[in-house]
């Protein structure tokens, strides 16, 4: 790795004491490890690894949920029962990240920290609602996900959005709303109700190990026929992570027939020209995402799937 | 920058070792302990060549700081075929021909042992999603699924398809759509 | 064959170098070191096209670094294969301004962001037009113009001239006037990047007297020893170039090696240190060959029968900033570019044209991938505009037994080609499916695509095929075999044990292949053209054939036989025939010649016969023979992302004889992942001569995930050409499958592909326009 040192610590407050000195703090490290092979990435700078850290290791039941240390690699994510009965939505996305030996080291925590525009994990955990534990030299506050990063801009022109060629090197004060010295202790997620459905669906050219061209989360109810709730977010389209729950709003309270879906994707439409025209592959996102967001909700009222089953 | 010192069980030997703070796991293996059968095809973690057995998870070397690793267990591809004997894995893809150029051939077979060792009774949908990281340019991943039912026991097209017949002009065609 | 059995070859014996590559024991170039070693790197152009200043000086002052060499400290600066060492004028962005060694790879990867480069842009062209257009900056000095689409030495340009074949046969006007229908078309390939799994390394060991040993991944193992010399301006006496283990090629390691090494060897010249160069994935991708972009305009003629009376096409390709395979390379695009078709009038082509892009070169297949898909596109076509079904169409066309082709030459061996289509077509169920699929409603539309083919085995009329072969029988009655062509993974040396075994008697297990040892045989060229086994294992055999003579000889005295009594060698025992209990080892036998002073050696070298070909028109006889094959691709589509599944792969083959069976399912099965790349998933995003995808993270490789249900079946014949029938398979495994499946895809959008790789943007382009893709 082209860094200037790697730092091990084994409790928080030393994580602390090395983040407020400046330490880029990681866990597991593979985003880190990848932009780090860019010697101006990490010049000077030390890492501080939060993956030997006591207690950073815990996936446990919270009010219902789950609360996921910032060590928990998304493999023990997958393979938490607790987690699989409690917020399979995330599990799904989880298992949807790089390949076996990615999710054996990558942390749900750092996919959040990593805060890529395209990451599958985070849409799930917009439309579950979910918050991170954030320490720091003030103490511990909790922020919602959905107050948690900034937007950037300049994501959307980086075709692709690949870790390897990412513009931040550090994107826990340029893309995350976290001050000099704060880290991401855990990730708190509320349970789905019994009554809910999801659907999580990352759209790729090959079943390769990279990232997605871009991803739909969604989770809702529908009882009878008839959507009555319904959250929603898609991945790789936008410069801050966000619900699109307006754009799903023409659905809800109805059967979700062709109509409200055209409605659906024509405003999802709207939304990437306004706030996303210097995307790249532009044309091909604004004319896929809303055909995407349309068969995903009807894939979700039908109890049906978008993967295709090559055997 | 100084060194530091990591306590690392490699190939089921306990090793302390002397790191560069910033060297890579496979750096380590390959530089300072001379075990060069986990291979760099990528540096970015994609290729899967680099995979090793961390704690008995397949990870990939090129993407795990060496100095992360005090505490833990190794093994690579050489830990296979400790005291001299094949890894039945081993053994099933040379019976099965699924090596050709064999530089990501060490990277699936470690795969293919953490896949068997956590779960030994896969579907090949399993198997192929347990071995998607592991970028292969030579085999078309078929003789590879095979070797690895194999030593599963189970049954697979990939395993079907090797009674695939060699057929001179003049014997009968065998008729009918293919399965 | 005739009747033939075999003992070894034929069967699916396990590889012989499989035990290492399983343990990891086998040594690639980058797991060797020597004490002392220093680690080299190349700084690269950024800009395609300027004259630069390169300033070392920073470079030098980081500890560690050792020496940093410019184009002046380079004796050779520009090699004879065109590309250059190291050179202050770049004309791509993979060339090599600066090339920086130190004690450790830390250390040189500092050394080298400390090299400061200016940069004088020049003009630059990069697509087919911009070099062609009236005026264009010449990238090339030696470039030509054009006259009537032909290349003209008369005027400047930017046209490869050596590049040029053309194929002249009857009289292509006559046919075009006669022809019910016409259908005139343009297609279009991208580049391709071999992304063999191993990156390229290079390891240069002084011997402390003036000589060198040179370690590598080079495809031609002889060729280090060559370019060496050359860069260092020394006799090539002084250069031993021994093979390591090669983590795949399909054509790839040959000049980029070639000049790695040079580049080393100046290194240790300069330094007196052995030297290593491993690259990177980004440096491999982007100084290493490409796949030639084609585009091809054709026009072809038929009846309303159906018969094809005549078949015109420019086959243009962006031949890159430098160029050393297109004069070879476009041989094999004329003669097979009418297709496996016999054409009365056949009027063709071929050329490369210089631009500032990323240089082409050889690439599994050698123009028959972009050959395939943009003939067997315009076939379906054609076959739509005769309202035709397109297994007719072919059935009425394709290529027999005593067939003329596109350059005159009767197929005189057995040819399986429409057999290999109808047994394909029934066991797919193809003509159902190409009726009732474009039927369907629904978000995935299933597609069907049929390919047939033919390719000329090994290098034909391209160069001399001739190869050596060095064997030493060892008085335990083991055998050494020293080949002079390349084991990288396709399984040559297995399949020369076998040949060996064969040939000898003696049994394969103790048979030993040893790397290729530029002392031990001469240069046979390069293992390509899918030589190895149909040709180069010429050598092989009769070496073991010469081997065998010896040990009768002195079996004969040892068993004390009369002049009627016939003598058998197998499995290692010479024996009566029919009197099991007169025997004698191999060993013994072998011991009884060294201590009677008789050769237990022979370095046999085979010379195929020649083929004479006409340079103007391109006829004549281009290979000895063809090897035959047919491929029909199943996808589903998705019409509103774009994004293609494919669903199965059934792919026929008429390989004249399986020397190993297995070993030949694994190149078709690897074939057709590679194969499905080309047509879908590759994309190199090349964008004004700069690559984009230039990590496996882009360039998207195929996975386990993505292969879909593989249905492979072998054929043989009776071809007497090839080493005991054996014809080829490594290209053929994979030149089929991309046009398989565009030519699925376009059934299921119901509209032609008229440009590969098919990605998901150019599918909804295709539904959405109903324009050309």
């Amino acid at each position: 790795m082209n860094v200037g040192g790697y730092l091990r610590v084994s409790t928080i407050d030393e994580a602390l004491s090395a983040a407020a000195d400046g330490a880029m703090v990681i866990s597991g490290g593979t985003d880190v490890m990848v932009k780090g092979r860019d010697s101006r990435a990490y010049a000077g700078r030390v890492l501080v690894d939060l993956g030997q850290v006591d207690g950073l290791h815990e996936l446990v039941a919270h009010a219902g949920g789950v609360e996921v240390g910032a060590a928990v690699t998304l493999s023990e994510l997958v393979e938490s029962e607790v987690a699989c009965a409690a917020v399979p939505l995330l599990v799904e996305a989880a298992r949807h990240v790089g390949s076996v030996q990615t999710r054996n080291r990558a942390t749900l925590a750092g996919n959040v920290a990593n805060a890529c525009p395209a990451a599958d994990c985070i849409p799930a955990l917009m439309v579950l609602g979910a918050s991170v534990c954030v320490m720091g030299p003030t103490g511990e506050r909790e922020v919602p996900i959905a107050e948690l990063f900034r937007e950037t801009p300049a994501c959307l022109r980086h075709d692709g959005m690949r870790v390897r060629t990412c513009y931040f090197p550090d994107p826990a004060t340029k893309k995350l709303r976290l001050a000099p010295g704060e880290l991401i202790r855990s990730v708190r997620v509320p349970a789905e109700d019994a009554d809910e459905r999801h659907l999580f669906f990352k759209l790729t050219e090959t079943r390769g190990v990279g990232l997605g061209v871009m991803n739909l989360a969604l989770v809702g109810r529908v009882e009878g026929g008839v959507v009555r709730e319904l959250h929603a977010s898609m991945g790789g389209l936008f410069a801050r992570p966000c619900l699109i729950d307006g754009c799903v709003a023409p659905v809800v309270g109805t059967r979700a027939g062709s109509e409200g879906l055209a409605a659906c994707s024509a405003l999802l439409a709207e939304k990437i020209a306004a706030e996303s025209p210097q995307l790249a592959r532009y044309a091909y996102k604004v004319r896929v995402a809303p055909a995407l967001l349309a068969d995903g909700i009807d894939a979700l009222v039908s109890e049906t799937t978008l993967e295709r089953c090559v055997r | 920058m100084g060194g530091v010192i990591v306590n690392m069980c490699v190939n089921g030997e306990d090793l302390e070792l002397l790191v560069d703070p910033t060297a890579r796991l496979i750096d380590v293996l390959r530089e300072d302990l001379g075990l060069t059968g986990t291979k760099e095809g990528c540096g970015i973690g994609v290729c899967g060549a680099c995979t090793v057995l961390v704690d008995g998870r397949a990870e990939n070397a090129c993407l795990v700081p060496a100095a992360s690793l005090d505490g833990h267990a190794v093994t690579t591809v050489e830990g296979l075929s400790l005291g001299g004997d094949l890894d039945p894995l081993q053994s099933a893809f040379l019976r099965h021909h699924a090596i050709q150029c064999g530089f990501c051939t060490p990277g699936l077979l470690m795969s293919a042992r953490a896949l068997l060792d956590e779960n030994p009774s896969p579907t090949e949908g399993e198997i192929r999603t347990a071995i998607r990281g592991n970028l292969c340019r030579c085999t078309g991943y078929e003789q590879v699924v095979a070797a690895i039912a194999d030593v599963a026991g189970v049954e697979t097209r990939a395993v079907r398809a090797e009674q695939d017949e060699t057929r001179r002009p003049g014997e009968v065609a065998d008729e009918g759509a293919i399965a | 064959m005739q009747g033939r059995t075999y003992r070894v070859v034929g069967t699916s014996v396990p590889r012989v170098d499989g035990w290492a590559k399983v343990t990891g024991q086998a040594l690639y170039t980058d797991d060797m070191s020597v004490p002392g070693m220093l680690h080299a790197g190349c700084v690269h152009a950024r800009h395609p096209h300027a004259i630069v200043e390169v300033d070392v000086s920073a470079a030098l002052e980081v500890p560690g670094v050792v020496c940093a060499l410019t184009e002046s400290d380079f004796p050779t600066a520009q090699s004879k294969y065109d590309w250059f060492y190291c050179t202050s004028h770049p004309r791509m962005t993979g060339d090599v301004l600066a090339v920086v060694a130190a004690t450790s790879p830390a250390a040189l990867e500092r050394g080298m962001a400390a090299v400061r480069v200016s940069y004088h842009r020049l003009p630059e062209v990069f697509s087919l037009d911009e070099a062609l257009a009236p005026g264009a900056p010449q990238v090339r000095e030696r470039g030509v113009g054009l006259t009537d689409g032909v290349p003209d030495a008369s005027k400047k340009g930017n046209v490869f001239l050596e590049s040029y074949r053309p194929i002249r046969k009857g009289d292509v006007e006559t046919g075009f006037a006669k022809a019910d229908v016409v259908v005139e078309r343009s297609y279009e390939t991208r580049y391709a990047e071999h992304a063999y799994i191993e990156p390229e390394s290079v390891l240069v060991i002084p011997r402390g007297d003036g000589a060198y040993v040179v370690r590598s991944c080079s495809q031609h193992g002889h060729a280090p020893q060559e370019f060496v010399a050359e860069a260092l301006g020394i006799p090539m006496s002084r250069i031993q170039a021994v093979s390591s283990v090669v983590g795949g090629s399909f054509g790839g390691k040959f000049e980029l090696v070639g000049l790695m090494c040079g580049r080393a060897a100046l290194v240790s010249q300069v330094t007196g240190r052995a030297c290593k160069m491993t690259y990177s994935r980004e440096d491999s991708i982007l100084e290493s060959t490409k796949r030639h972009p084609f585009r091809s305009t054709i026009r072809i003629g038929a009846m309303r029968d159906g018969h094809i009376v005549a078949y015109e096409a420019a086959q243009v390709e962006n031949g890159g900033a430098y160029n050393n395979q297109a004069p070879w390379m476009n041989i094999r695009a004329a003669v097979h570019s009418a297709g496996p078709y016999e054409i009365p009038n056949v009027r063709t082509d071929t050329y490369a044209v210089y631009t500032n892009n990323p240089v082409p070169g050889a690439f599994r297949g050698y123009s028959s991938p972009q050959v395939i898909y943009t003939n067997e596109m315009i076939i379906h076509e054609l076959a739509h505009e005769l309202d035709m079904d397109v297994v007719d169409l072919k059935r009425r066309n394709l290529l027999r037994q005593g067939s003329i082709t596109a350059t005159g030459q009767r197929l005189v061996h057995e040819t399986l080609l429409v057999r290999l289509m109808d047994d394909v077509v029934r066991d797919t169920d193809y003509r159902r499916k190409a009726v009732e699929w474009p039927r369907e409603k629904g978000v995935w539309r299933r597609g069907i695509g049929l390919v047939t083919s033919y390719r000329g085995t090994a290098l034909g009329g391209e160069s001399v095929d001739a190869s050596g072969t060095f064997m030493i029988c060892l008085p335990d009655g083991g055998l050494v075999v020293r080949p002079a062509l390349m084991e990288f993974g396709q399984g040559l040396q297995t399949v020369y044990a076998q040949i060996a075994s064969e040939a000898t008697g003696i049994a394969f297990e103790n048979v030993r292949l040893e790397p290729v040892d530029t002392v031990a045989v001469a240069d046979s060229g390069l293992t390509v053209a899918s030589r190895g086994t149909a040709q180069g294992g010429q050598s092989v055999r009769m070496a073991g054939e010469k081997i065998r003579e010896m040990l009768l000889e002195t079996a004969r005295e040892m068993l004390g036989v009369t002049a009627d009594e016939e003598v058998g060698l197998h499995d290692g025992r010479c024996l009566v025939v029919g009197q099991p209990g007169r025997s004698v080892s191999v060993g013994d036998v072998a011991t009884t010649r060294k201590y009677a002073g008789l050769p237990l050696a022979t370095y046999q070298w085979y010379v195929p016969r020649p083929l004479a070909n006409d340079f103007a028109t391109g006829q004549g006889e281009a290979f000895t023979t063809y090897a035959y094959g047919a491929c029909v691709c199943e996808v589903s589509v998705n019409v509103h992302t774009g994004q293609v599944a494919v669903d199965r792969v059934s792919a026929y083959h008429d390989v004249g004889h399986a020397l190993n069976p297995e070993l030949v399912r694994g190149q078709i099965y690897g074939g057709i992942i590679m194969g499905l790349g080309y047509g879908l998933w590759e994309d190199l995003d090349l964008d004004h001569g700069r690559i984009r995808s230039d990590n496996l993270d882009a360039y998207l490789v195929g996975t386990a995930d993505d292969a879909p249900r593989m249905n492979v079946r072998l054929y043989e014949c009776d071809d007497p050409e090839g080493t005991y029938g054996a014809k080829c398979i490594a290209e053929a495994g994979s030149e089929m499958v991309g046009a398989a499946a565009a030519l699925a895809v376009s059934h299921a959008i119901g509209h032609p592909v008229r440009s590969i790789p098919v990605t998901p943007e150019s599918v909804l382009a295709v539904l959405d326009g109903g324009g050309d893709a």
